[in-house]
């Protein structure tokens, strides 16, 4: 049995919409006109225990939502879900006592209190034994740095540090499943670094199943070997990250250094011409011909040095959500 | 000789140590905003020492005003600001957690909201009344003319009412402060919640000085068992008779309450993880 399984989830927001100016919020309060916003489109994942997932998708897209309702703060327009064999909207202690949620721009922790005093509450409300809960914080303070902040309030930490009182407090009671929703979003690039190593070595020894949202493509580089990207409330890619870039893009790039100088025209007559320089130059081309495009210019040009590459991962998101805003492309017709 | 251990599943630990951590975190972050309370305590300690001089200045040269003699009208002030530290709730946690959406994150935790904010409140009327203590000093101290102790009754009738009145005012509070699921904008409600609820209460005068028609109103509705009802067993107004019907109009109201609290928890409670605002 999947630790999380999602079918066709679905959540619908209905928003009132009202026309600009006072005619309009007078004739608001007579006729109200909805809109309904598809924020989950037949949303269909399962996650094994112990996997480590990265959602991805811009603003929107539809991600919080869909980790909203895996922790049974919203209930689903359609469409079942079943997290550690819970429903998780029904919110039963034993249910909740193994998840945890993490929402980087919410605060959990008490703003005026020590963190400990709410690492204290945790401890009570999750039923954690004094011993167990002891060796725990100190572990966990110690991994993130931060055992020498627990009693400094919390609104006198940096925002790294508060995130990092997050994840502890978070993690306190062990849960075996964990939503993080975009928990380095903000951070200096040394503590979204700790974080990271953090998260993967809980994952690792604990076997602990996490949901990662993330605007950082290094955080998903560093943490999930498994993505799916969310895109207008619609799964539109979910496998290793390692095949995102083949599915989605068609083409690869050749880095070619010359001897001597070359005219743009010998070049551009092999592909499209995406960068150049006196003595190099960038060519795109259709993935399949790359070895044949490669292999003739280095017979026609006086070529030093020649590299095939696959786009950057975060090329190619940033270039299905763009494509994804204009109008649906190939991308989709491929998912569905 | 083989010593057999028994695998013993561990025990669960008492309900109470939930309860107490709670409570103590509350009371420590009450502690936190004392600063902020004594502002608070500050603009409730002006009215109780204002009214009555107000009143006073009233009296003129007749001995009795409206039924009530100097004393007892001091006395009426001074015991209602001391019910209102230690009975009187507030709905603007409640609202704020529903609007920043904080509530959420109650939502994902295996404790109740509901009981949470109980807490909460319990601990914050505690260190209030401790921080009223000075300003009460003060109030004595002002009126001190006036004091004197007549017939008046600190028995069980009082605190039972004190405490009715308590988790009425609560009650009312979790009504009140779960309108933020419906609107967008609380503060005119709540505003006005507490002018016409504080009147209805005898915060402003003794309901036996209203025309006759607006405190038989106010004796139907929950406000006057909040404050009122065990002031004035306080003062000893209230005949033993009458003082079980008060009892019981408070348990109906908490009934009531309870019942309005609820509905209104299973709709919002929709709407909330419909919108999820």
């Amino acid at each position: 049995m999947p630790a999380i399984l999602a079918e066709d989830l679905t959540k619908v927001y209905v928003s009132h919409q009202r026309e600009p100016g006072m005619l309009g919020a007078v004739k608001s309060l007579f006729v109200r006109r909805n809109k309904e916003v598809l924020a989950a489109d037949r949303i269909n994942v399962s996650v094994d225990g112990g996997e480590l997932v990265g959602f991805l998708g811009p603003n929107g897209a539809g991600k919080t939502t869909t980790l909203k309702m895996l922790s049974g703060i919203l209930h689903p327009t359609s469409g079942r879900a079943e997290v550690l064999g819970y429903r998780p909207w029904e919110r039963r202690p034993e249910f909740q006592k193994q998840f945890s949620l993490v929402m980087g721009q919410k605060n959990q922790l008490w703003w005026d209190l020590p963190a400990e005093e709410s690492f204290l509450l945790l401890k009570e409300l999750y039923e954690i034994p004094q011993s167990d809960y002891q060796k725990r914080v100190r572990e966990m303070t110690k991994m993130l740095e931060i055992d020498h902040l627990l009693s400094t309030q919390v609104r006198k930490l940096s925002l790294g540090e508060r995130m990092k009182c997050e994840l502890v407090a978070a993690l306190l009671h062990r849960p075996r499943v964990v939503f993080l929703d975009e928990p380095t979003i903000g951070l200096d690039v040394v503590s979204q670094k700790r974080i990271r190593e953090f998260i993967a070595l809980t994952n690792r020894q604990e076997g602990a199943t996490f949901i990662l949202t993330s605007h950082y493509m290094d955080d998903v580089r560093a943490l999930c070997e498994r993505v799916v990207i969310i895109d207008h409330g619609r799964v539109i890619f979910d496998d290793a990250l390692s095949r995102l870039v083949t599915q989605f893009t068609h083409t690869k790039q050749l880095r070619l250094t010359f001897s001597v100088p070359v005219e743009d025209s010998e070049i551009s007559c092999f592909g499209k011409l995406t960068q150049r320089e006196a003595l190099s130059a960038a060519v795109e081309i259709p993935r399949e011909l790359a070895p044949k495009v490669a292999a003739e210019m280095l017979a026609r040009l006086p070529v030093v040095d020649i590299e095939i590459t696959d786009p950057d991962v975060e090329d190619v998101i940033r270039d299905i959500f763009q494509r994804k805003e204009t109008a649906p492309t190939v991308a989709q017709e491929e998912a569905v | 000789m083989v010593t057999q251990t028994v695998a013993l599943a561990p025990a669960r630990p008492p309900r109470w140590r939930k309860w107490w951590a709670v409570f103590n975190l509350h009371l420590q972050d009450s502690f936190a905003y004392r600063a902020q309370g004594i502002v608070w305590i500050l603009t409730d300690t002006v009215p109780t020492i204002t009214l009555p001089l107000m009143w006073l200045a009233a009296f003129g040269n007749r001995q009795v005003l409206n039924g009530f003699t100097r004393t007892e009208l001091v006395a009426y002030y001074l015991c209602m600001s001391v019910c209102a530290n230690l009975a009187q709730a507030h709905p603007w946690e409640i609202a704020h957690d529903i609007k920043d959406g904080k509530l959420s994150i109650y939502l994902t935790r295996p404790f109740s909201y509901y009981w949470f904010n109980f807490a909460s409140n319990v601990s914050w009327r505690l260190v209030r009344s401790l921080m009223f203590v000075p300003f009460f000093g003060l109030a004595l101290l002002v009126l001190r003319s006036h004091l004197a102790w007549e017939d008046f009754h600190i028995g069980w009738t009082f605190w039972v009412s004190l405490a009715l009145a308590h988790v009425l005012s609560y009650q009312i509070s979790w009504c009140l402060g779960q309108s933020a699921f419906f609107l967008v904008e609380v503060g005119g409600l709540f505003e006005f919640y507490y002018m016409i609820g504080g009147f209805l209460a005898g915060q402003m005068a003794p309901l036996q000085m209203l025309p006759k028609v607006i405190s038989q109103i106010a004796h139907m509705l929950p406000f006057s068992y909040v404050l009122w009802f065990p002031v004035n067993i306080f003062l000893g107004r209230v005949p033993q008779a009458s003082v079980a019907v008060g009892l019981a109009y408070q348990l109906c109201w908490i009934a009531v309450t309870a019942m309005l609290g609820q509905i209104l928890w299973r709709v919002g409670l929709k709407r909330y993880t419909a919108v999820g605002l």
